[in-house]
């Protein structure tokens, strides 16, 4: 680990110590830890009794809504609110005038109005009405006329950048008018030195997160404090960013977000209409509820923001990467905000060895809605370029798809030159890679994928691989509180936003305290009886609050053993925990004995047994989650229509916490792949600058009839030395490489390179028809 | 429901042509209400004031042979009509038409005429974006993203035809029995849809107060073979990319009584002329498929962004006869 951080405090540069924490013993997990244990919320989730934000009615609640822009850049001119006196019910308008100064911010600072009357894309909010029912809350909505200036407008990213409209797409703010640029090496140089150089331009499609639930926030004004239900991935970052829109301390906010149903990175922090909600309950002095209906859930928040990447890459001829140029252009909304979530260059910097890198990011001020973060930012779309150019390479070379990514894998962190975290010897991609190709016997496919020219259905095979940074780290702490019957509270403040956290949460409690399962209730996503964690984004939930879990649970299992050794007259050492019990192992002499935990907790000066564990920072290396996934496909080239015959997904995440949990997390990533991939493509008219199909019907996600019938999810259980767990994360890692692989085995079939997503039958048919002219 | 919406209940179903012949557009029947609901959501503000159930009113929803024909009505979900083993047994496009609508609970939802009545899904007019359909005078699909919109018949409107069983019916030959303020009356489904170029405002012809009752079918004698086929970009619960509808029968070992249609790719279901006169009356022989689906896209008029469409309709075309080929009971190859 670093031995300190270096932070500015009031202008000053200073050196912090980095906290001393408790080594653990070497984790040998046996009783709960690595076992399929079932979901601890399945049968509140299948029975409904779990709530939801957009379940919570509170008495005399009102609703909100807004009025949306129905122009894509434009001015108001007037607008006529007498028809609200005649509706009943209707409550409160609020209007720009009165949020001046409010606006959401992004992680640089880059502000978003809550209400303007000068939209910037379709579907902007322009005014909120509250009123008694929900019902009545639309009719205030219709019965409100604006009348519009109409300004002049673009969607088309590539338009903007070539008329000067955009900022630098990086992880900073840059100049305006410059783009963020990422450079090692000499891309000159590694050119040069290539036998070899391969160009293309890629294009990936806009998406939505396209949640169960949608965005939604209930709030009650008591007492001088907020109760606020949201859908959220992050109750504490709600809880700040209103904070700071309300001008009020922290403590006289409470977020609760126990249950949310999906965020996908689009639900990170407060809303325009948490904050609609929060103060129009002090405002009104009633509960407000403010829930988006499916329509708006395509305006607000934004979703992953389309992509053009030029992709440039010289290798040698024997395979080895020798230069990256990439310049990528993406659609970040005309506010700037977001701007940092659509570059796709990561994936180009940290894949694969090259000492050569340099990437330009552009990011477009559309005239659309803003960009958010979406499922593996930038790497979803980086993915798409980078994993089908090295297929192109390794057809063009005669290499092996599988080979080439294993003659480039890098040795040590290629952006930040630290070596990888442990276990030493095998990478994680490597594995992934040899184990999948194992499992889809590559080398027989490839050798016997051929296909009879006679016949329109054409089969072929692709192999897609990604990294992802899941390490996951401090700030994160948990508290574990054991009962004298027993039972105990694990309270952790991150999120589940489905993936199963509270219940391999629940399970690293278990393992370490010798208690069952069923017997822990996890208390999460509550501000008020939580402590602090990030939210659960960019894959580092598990890998964050996992660690002190463990180590909170550690501390009482400590204080259990102190009493038992003392009861049951045997060194802490020789002492079992489990199911509930600690045991001595019998001997000759002395037949073995259990003792329930709960005698103990009773036995306990406080009566209850408290443990407390703050994550450990991490050691000064990077740690890397890694995928690889293989299609098998059949291709009809006169309809366009593409089968997936066969799809093995296989990542390495560190320890399999959870088998069932880690299998459905990867279901669930391949599968919104599949979506990106196939079907997914939110469009926005040219001419009007309109999008043609904010709704289920058009905006295709994937069915159940695209899961591929045989479709095989495993792990390489190989747990890392970078925290106490051995754990890393899984959220984005599943998703990354499916696209590329289903395009690469489309190209495998068809003998062309689809570099436009999505991968429907008109842009099959279209790739076809180009290449045959 | 969010849009203040009036029920009205009336005694009979002539009652109700009356009343909505009366309202002139201000009201419409509510059968299954999807298309009702999806515009009241949706952009495109085309909700009427007045909504009149049916099929509570007289029998709507039966699946019965009289006088030599299948009898369904209008209000029969197309859930109903897919699980029909006697339509299967003598109208088995229909049923295949069936099973692919939409989801399954849109399958249950909806009625038969609703299906045939279905607005166009063309994005723009669904948006409310101003247009022939919607008041307008442009067609804005002409000009912009008509990716999915029509290659045959198209102008000055391009939207397409997208009922499944619509197309299985005009195979069929259905009639359709229609209740109007004055009577009652037939007409072939087949002259159900308008032209673009007669009218653009309008995909049907009835009237207001005019009101589907019941659709009629000739069961298919042993001597046909049929199919309904359907390309889509979803595998489930998505509108056709392109789809076919395909009857003919064995006459003394020729092609005989070909009524294809197809979906997805003209205002109104439309029949391929050159490639249907290419194959009529040629003796049976797989080898008289191929010429024939090479001429299902002749006079196609793509426009900017759905050329695409023209090798899914050869290679449909080309399927369709293909498969139902195989099942005819005599064939000499």
């Amino acid at each position: 680990m670093a031995d300190h951080t270096e932070v500015t405090v009031e202008g000053r540069k200073v050196r912090i110590r980095s906290s001393e924490s408790e080594p653990l013993p070497p984790y040998a997990p046996s009783v709960s830890v690595g076992h399929p244990v079932p979901r601890v919320d399945a049968v509140d989730k299948v029975t409904g009794r779990a709530v939801f934000s957009t379940d919570v009615r509170l008495p005399n609640m009102a609703h909100v809504r807004f009025v949306r822009s129905t122009r894509v850049h434009a001015r108001v001119k007037s607008i006529d609110t007498a028809a609200l006196s005649s509706i009943a019910g209707f409550l409160a308008l609020v209007d720009p005038l009165e949020m001046v100064g409010k606006s959401l911010k992004d992680f640089l600072g880059r502000e978003l109005p809550i209400l303007t009357d000068e939209p910037r894309y379709f579907g902007e909010e322009l005014l909120a009405v509250c009123a008694e029912t929900e019902s009545a809350a639309r009719q205030a909505v219709r019965a409100i006329r604006v009348e519009y200036e109409d300004m002049p407008f673009t969607v088309d990213p590539e338009e903007c950048v070539k008329a000067g409209r955009f900022v630098g797409g990086g992880w900073s703010r840059g100049k305006p008018g410059r783009p963020a640029v990422y450079e090692r090496g000499d891309v000159a140089k590694g050119f040069a030195s290539s036998d070899q150089i391969f160009e293309r331009t890629y294009r990936t499609a806009w998406n939505v997160h396209a949640s169960l639930e949608p965005h939604a926030a209930v709030a009650s004004f008591e007492n001088d404090r907020w109760t606020v239900w949201e859908s959220t991935q992050g109750v504490f970052s709600v809880r700040d960013d209103l904070a700071a829109l309300l001008a009020v301390p922290s403590r006289r906010i409470r977020v609760i977000g126990t249950y949310m149903g999906g965020g996908f990175g689009g639900k990170s922090g407060a809303g325009k209409y948490t904050f609609l909600a929060a103060y129009l309950s002090k405002k009104l002095a009633r509960p407000v509820r403010a829930v988006q209906d499916r329509s708006e859930e395509f305006f607000s928040p934004y979703g992953r923001p389309p992509s053009i990447q030029k992709l440039k890459v010289g290798v040698r001829k024997d395979g080895r990467i020798m230069a990256i140029e990439q310049m990528g252009v993406h659609a970040t909304g005309a506010y700037e905000f977001g701007a940092e979530w659509g570059s796709a260059e990561n994936m180009l910097t940290e894949m694969y060895a090259c000492d050569h890198v340099r990437t330009q990011s552009y990011a477009a001020l559309t005239n659309t809605p803003p960009s958010c973060a979406m499922r593996a930012p930038g790497h979803a779309q980086g993915a798409f370029a980078l994993e089908q150019m090295i297929d192109e390479i390794a057809h063009a070379l005669s290499i092996d798809p599988v080979e080439i990514r294993l003659k480039n894998l890098p040795s040590r962190d290629p952006e930040s030159g630290k070596t990888f975290a442990g276990p030493a010897g095998v990478h994680g991609m490597a594995e992934c890679l040899k184990k999948g190709a194992e499992l889809f016997a590559w080398r027989k496919k490839t050798s016997e994928t051929k296909n009879d020219p006679a016949t329109p259905v054409k089969r072929g095979i692709g192999v897609a691989a990604a990294s992802w940074s899941a390490g996951g780290g401090p700030p994160a702490s948990a508290t574990l509180r054991l009962f004298s019957d027993g039972t105990a509270e694990l309270a952790v403040g991150a999120a589940d936003i489905g993936t199963g956290t509270r219940t391999v949460l629940a399970q690293i409690a278990a393992e370490e305290t010798g208690l069952r399962v069923d017997d822990i209730r996890v208390i999460n996503a509550d501000t008020d009886q939580t402590s602090y964690t990030l939210p659960s984004y960019g894959s580092l939930t598990l890998a964050s609050a996992g660690p002190a879990v463990r180590r909170a649970s550690h501390a009482c299992r400590r204080q259990i053993l102190a009493l038992a050794e003392d009861v049951l007259q045997a060194p802490a050492k020789s002492l079992t925990l489990a199911d509930g019990k600690v045991t001595r192992p019998g001997s000759k002499k002395k037949p073995a004995e259990s003792v329930a935990i709960a005698e103990f907790v009773s036995l306990s000066p406080s009566h209850e047994i408290f443990g407390r564990g703050d994550r450990e920072g991490n050691p000064d290396v990077a740690i890397k989650a890694y995928a690889a996934q293989f299609a098998a496909v059949s291709v009809n080239v006169e309809t366009g229509v593409v089968a997936i015959d066969e799809w093995i997904a296989v990542n390495e995440s560190g320890r399999v916490v959870n088998p069932r949990t880690f299998e459905s997390q990867q279901i669930g990533g391949v599968t919104m792949g599949l979506g990106m991939a196939l079907t997914e493509d939110r469009v926005f008219d040219g001419g009007t600058g309109r999008p043609l199909n904010p709704n289920f019907a058009d905006y295709k996600l994937p069915t159940i009839q695209v899961q591929p019938s045989n479709f095989i999810a495993v792990a390489v259980d190989r747990p890392t030395d970078a925290n106490v767990i051995g754990a890393k994360g899984l959220g984005e890692p599943p998703i990354i490489p499916t696209a590329p692989a289903l395009a690469n085995a489309i190209h495998s079939a068809t003998g062309v390179r689809i570099d436009t997503l999505p991968l429907s039958p008109k842009g099959i048919l279209d790739a076809l028809n180009r290449a045959k002219s | 429901m969010t849009y203040p919406f009036k029920i009205e209940r009336l005694a009979s179903l002539q009652a109700a042509a009356r009343r909505i012949a009366d309202l002139q557009g201000r009201a419409a029947i509510l059968g299954g209400g999807l298309e009702l609901l999806d515009f009241a959501r949706s952009g495109a503000d085309q909700t009427p004031e007045i909504l009149i159930p049916i099929r509570q009113i007289a029998p709507m929803s039966y699946i019965e042979t009289r006088s030599g024909e299948i009898r369904i009505g209008a209000g029969t979900s197309i859930a109903e009509i897919a699980d029909s083993t006697g339509i299967r047994r003598v109208a088995w496009p229909l049923t295949e038409s069936a099973n692919a609508v939409g989801s399954s609970q849109i399958r249950s939802q909806s009625t038969l005429a609703g299906n045939l009545l279905q607005r166009p899904r063309c994005w723009y007019f669904r948006n409310g974006i101003s247009c022939f359909k919607n008041g307008g005078n442009t067609c804005p699909a002409a000009t912009g993203d008509n990716r999915y919109h029509a290659i045959f018949g198209g102008g000055p409107t391009y939207s397409v035809f997208q009922s499944d069983p619509g197309l299985a019916l005009c195979a069929l030959q259905a009639t359709l029995v229609i209740v109007s303020p004055d009577g009652e009356r037939t007409m072939p489904v087949t002259d159900l849809y308008v032209d673009p170029k007669q009218d653009a405002s309008r995909e049907h012809v009835l009237k207001p107060g005019e009101i589907i009752r019941e659709i009629r079918i000739t069961p298919l004698t042993d001597r046909y073979v049929g199919t309904f086929m359907k390309i889509r970009e979803r595998s489930g619960f998505d509108f056709a990319t392109v789809s076919i509808a395909l009857i003919y029968n064995n006459f003394h070992g020729r092609f005989k009584d070909i009524r294809v249609y197809l979906g997805g790719v003209a205002p109104r279901p439309y029949v391929p002329e050159k490639a249907l006169n290419q194959i009529q009356y040629k003796k049976l022989g797989r080898g008289e498929i191929p010429p024939a689906a090479d001429l299902a896209a002749e006079g196609a008029a793509p426009l900017e962004h759905n050329a695409y469409k023209i090798p899914m309709v050869k290679r449909l075309f080309r399927e369709a006869f293909e498969v139902t080929y195989e099942k005819l009971s005599w064939r000499p190859d």
